[in-house]
């Protein structure tokens, strides 16, 4: 989990969820813990309103 | 007993069926009624990412509104096909369950019959259904997705 959550900016900031995939691959962290995260309150997600794609999510560090 | 307040989403399939997906949310009030159609059009949007149908009709207390009757293009989008969801209460972590029809088998981990939580589709679906969906025994406590699985019939 603590590499997981490396990869998400230390300021609390938001990204995109596909930019935290890609970083997490990249360091060979498992992207399946980010639900764990979320309900263990280290994480949260985001949609805009009136998404229309999923590549509108996003995904922060709860700091 | 605590006031009971759901919705649903009418999937029609290849075959023109129709089948249903409901789940139960908080009380909708003059003060919350803005975000709270914010979330339900975002579940939409992201029920409609995960699925291979077309959502036909949606429905929550006050509205009856049929969005399209025109079949999915796909052979394999059929109603007999559903997403099992399983859930929690976030506080009581008591286990629910539910069913979307018509799922989209691209979304699952190859060689298995459970969606792939990492995939973004099925991401934002799961932030758009916590964000709106609460416990069916406690329309106060919210909900956390614990799986997704493609079930179906096996004669």
């Amino acid at each position: 989990m603590e590499l997981l959550l490396s990869v998400l900016p230390a300021d609390g900031s938001w990204i995109t969820f596909d930019q935290f995939k890609a970083q997490a691959q990249a360091v060979g962290a498992r992207i399946d813990l980010w639900r764990r995260g979320k309900q263990q309150g280290l994480l949260e997600t985001r949609l805009p309103d009136g998404y229309t794609s999923a590549s509108q999510l996003e995904i922060r560090k709860v700091v | 007993m605590a006031a009971k307040h759901y919705g649903s989403f009418t999937i029609l399939d290849y075959s023109e069926e129709k089948s249903p997906t409901s789940f139960s949310f908080g009380g909708i009030t003059a003060l919350n009624i803005a975000g709270f159609l914010t979330q339900f059009g975002n579940l939409r949007t992201a029920i409609g990412n995960i699925i291979t149908g077309t959502i036909q009709k949606e429905k929550w207390v006050g509205d009856d509104t049929v969005l399209s009757n025109t079949p999915p293009a796909a052979s394999a989008s059929q109603v007999e096909l559903k997403w099992l969801v399983t859930y929690e209460g976030a506080t009581t972590k008591k286990k629910f369950h539910y069913e979307i029809p018509t799922p989209d088998t691209d979304k699952l981990v190859p060689g298995s019959d459970e969606a792939d939580m990492t995939d973004t589709d099925i991401a934002a679906y799961v932030t758009a259904v916590e964000a709106l969906a609460k416990s069916p025994d406690d329309d106060t406590e919210g909900i956390n997705v614990l799986g997704m699985r493609m079930v179906g019939r096996n004669i």
